[in-house]
């Protein structure tokens, strides 16, 4: 197949639902997966179908592979506004934001929610990125800090639209006020068809949350020194999302139905691979 | 004459010394006379001069007004017993007269309530105002340690007019800094301690003995709530130990000393247990540790009082953590059947979800959950846990639906009763000092 019609068929599964598992009983049965592959720390690119393998709950699956850089982005910025965020910090963090949108392309879009103790979907889903930067810059830090409330309002932003959804949790701090637990947010996203990278500026040795939920997802967090280099944090989480690639395909010899553990490998020596561990299969009711 | 001689002898053990000497002392007995006037003339819960003056005093002041106040405060003790001292020169003497006076009008115990309210509203305004800088405080080594180490300390090294301890500050997870402990909070447990213990005979007031104690627990249910609500937790355990070592069987003590052990268990301060930095890691105990001891309190607080609700519904969140989701779910319905209203509704609705949840039972929690969100319809907690219910039941529509209410308001800490879970009492604070200010007003 070329890359061409894969694009043709994989716009079918990506524009036909919110969640990388569609019902499996419908015939348009499709999960997806999102892969980095990096060698000596950089992306690897031109990788075909023929160098992939994925097993789902062991099962080996046909692949379809798309270089994910042809491929527009959903991309939720989900940034900590607690009080601690202020002065220095806010503006490296507006900057930080501007800096990533000037990098979408026009097939792109963008939302911005906010998480203080309070979870804020801010500015939905939208190509109109100037509405982002304006809600960027009315920012007022203030309050305490639920990064497990704020990740999961940001990964339901995108249920329910179309595209590659890459979401970027931005914190300077620790959970310390969510009503869901990272385990809540994990069976979420799970479900959801998002990969969610961490940014933080604190010790990410001391709060699991947020390493759990990135590394379910297939995403990983940066840690910062200072908000100085938030900047290069976001845009270089950008650039990874581009340079994944895409597999789909239609499940075989494996029951629609709980949790399917998913085990990708790359046959080139050297190489390493990114990618969630296994997702939720579910039939949505409505 | 037995009495009269054995009076004179408590006495003379008992303030002499170098302390009583120092008593006689002018300015001692000049300041301790202010202070007298301060609790006669403060009007409980008003900024006044009075409180002013007390929050303004220096630890060198409090320094120069020891000696007598330990004075006065034995010889209104013996007064209260009908015993007699024998006085050693003119400043005793007056202190002598000036318990007697007391003891007359307004009467000892209802000075000694208006005194523990007059320091615990110097301790609110210091607290609000941010503290004073005082230099004539004696540097030091800094207490750094949880309220749990504090809570080890077996007495205070020193008188409790004399506290100079200080206290490791967090916020938001993370450690802040220091802070001086506010002297009027010892000091005002020392009059409560007195209050409890004068002899009702030699109080002419003629006041049933048992108000004291319900006056006291009260006044500590109270403070307490106001510690629990502004994150004065070293504070709090010191003022709760005390507590319950001369109320041991009050059930809202009972249930804020549980308070004060879940608190110990939520991420805000577990995540301070995480601190890399020897110097300012606190010495919090595991989760585990400090929600089983949680679950104990409460537990004591259910005997002492069954139908109290928020106790009730408390353990079973402890109950659900720990993955014992039936127990739970038998508290919060037992809890249910009284009806409660407000918060604890809340609670209970949105700790039945999850503990439904737990037990796979999604149809349930979603019931449960919408339940919580009609009792406060603005509560973030209640939001979130509908949308992840709905999602995990592949309700796709509802769970974009319940999210889409998030950016639809502000959100002061009060909107939601789980951001304000662990405060405790300390969310009532205000109706609870309203309550214990009317009952010594003139």
């Amino acid at each position: 197949m070329t890359r061409r019609l894969v694009l043709a068929a994989l716009a079918v599964v990506l524009l036909s639902g919110p969640l990388h598992s569609q019902r499996f009983s419908s015939g348009a049965v499709a999960v997806r997966v999102d892969v980095l592959v990096t060698e000596g720390g950089r992306p690897v690119g031109g990788l075909t179908a023929q160098d992939f393998e994925l097993r789902d709950n062991g099962v080996p699956q046909t692949l379809d592979v798309v270089d994910g850089a042809e491929v527009p982005i959903n991309t939720v910025l989900a940034l900590d506004t607690s009080l601690s965020t202020t002065g220095k910090r806010q503006s490296d963090l507006i900057r930080a934001g501007e800096a990533l949108l000037a990098r979408l392309r026009p097939s792109d879009r963008a939302a911005l929610s906010t998480f203080n103790h309070a979870a804020i979907p801010t500015v939905p889903l939208t190509s109109d990125l100037a509405a982002i930067r304006t809600a960027l810059g009315s920012i007022t830090p203030s309050g305490e800090t639920s990064v497990m409330d704020g990740a999961y309002v940001a990964l339901t932003a995108t249920l329910g639209q179309p595209g590659r959804t890459l979401v970027l949790v931005c914190t300077d701090g620790f959970d310390t006020w969510s009503w869901l637990r990272p385990d809540d947010v994990l069976e979420a996203a799970r479900r959801a068809s998002v990969v969610i990278y961490g940014v933080t500026s604190s010790d990410a040795r001391r709060d699991a949350g947020l390493k759990s939920i990135t590394d379910a997802t297939g995403g990983h967090i940066l840690q910062v020194k200072s908000s100085a280099e938030l900047t290069a944090a976001f845009q270089r989480i950008l650039e990874d999302f581009r340079n994944r690639y895409i597999l789909a395909y239609s499940p075989s010899g494996v029951s629609a139905d709980g949790f399917h553990t998913l085990d990708v490998r790359v046959r080139r020596p050297g190489a390493s691979v990114k990618a969630r561990p296994g997702y939720t299969g579910i039939t949505q009711r409505r | 004459m037995r009495p009269v001689v054995l009076g004179a002898l408590v006495l003379l053990i008992g303030i002499g010394n170098a302390g009583a000497q120092e008593a006689e002392t002018s300015p001692s007995v000049q300041l301790l006379q202010q202070w007298v006037k301060a609790v006669e003339q403060h009007a409980p819960g008003t900024p006044d001069q009075w409180v002013e003056t007390i929050s303004r005093l220096k630890y060198a002041d409090r320094l120069r007004l020891e000696p007598a106040m330990t004075t006065f405060l034995k010889l209104v003790a013996m007064q209260s017993r009908q015993e007699f001292a024998v006085t050693r020169g003119g400043a005793q003497k007056r202190l002598s007269e000036l318990a007697h006076q007391i003891g007359q009008t307004p009467g000892w115990a209802l000075f000694l309530k208006r005194a523990a309210i007059l320091h615990a509203d110097a301790a609110i305004l210091t607290h609000n105002v941010g503290g004073i800088d005082d230099p004539t405080m004696p540097a030091l080594r800094s207490t750094v340690g949880s309220a749990r180490t504090i809570s080890r300390v077996p007495a205070l090294p020193v008188p409790p007019l004399l506290t100079n301890q200080r206290f490791v500050a967090s916020r938001d997870g993370q450690v802040v800094g220091e802070t001086p402990a506010d002297w009027n909070w010892p000091f005002a447990r020392s009059l409560i301690d007195l209050l409890l213990v004068i002899d009702r005979t030699g109080d002419q007031s003629g006041e049933p003995a048992g108000s004291r104690a319900v006056f006291a627990a009260d006044w500590y249910h109270a403070t307490t709530a106001f510690m629990l609500r502004n994150g004065l937790y070293p504070d709090t355990i010191m003022h709760l130990d005390r507590a319950l070592t001369i109320l041991p069987r009050d059930p809202r003590l009972l249930f804020d000393r549980g308070c004060y052990a879940e608190l110990l268990g939520l991420p805000m301060q577990q995540i301070l247990r995480a601190e890399v930095r020897p110097e300012q890691r606190m010495d919090i105990p595991s989760s585990e540790a400090t929600n089983a001891d949680a679950e104990g309190w409460f537990l004591r607080a259910l005997e002492v009082e069954p139908s109290f609700a928020e106790a009730r519904v408390r353990l079973a969140r402890l109950q659900d953590l720990a993955g014992r989701h039936d127990a739970a779910l038998a508290e919060i319905e037992r809890a249910l059947t009284s009806s409660p209203r407000g918060v604890t509704a809340y609670y209970a609705h949105l700790f039945a979800g999850r503990a439904a949840q737990g037990l796979g039972r999604l149809d349930d929690a979603r019931r449960h959950y919408a339940a919580a969100s009609a009792v406060v319809p603005e509560a973030q907690s209640a939001l979130l846990a509908q949308s992840q219910a709905a999602l995990l039941a592949g309700d796709v529509t509802t769970a974009l639906a319940m999210t889409r209410q998030l950016g639809e308001r502000t959100a002061p800490v009060t909107v939601d009763p789980w951001w304000s879970y662990h405060f405790g009492a300390g969310r009532d604070v205000n109706d609870l000092f309203a309550a214990l200010w009317a009952q010594v007003r003139h």
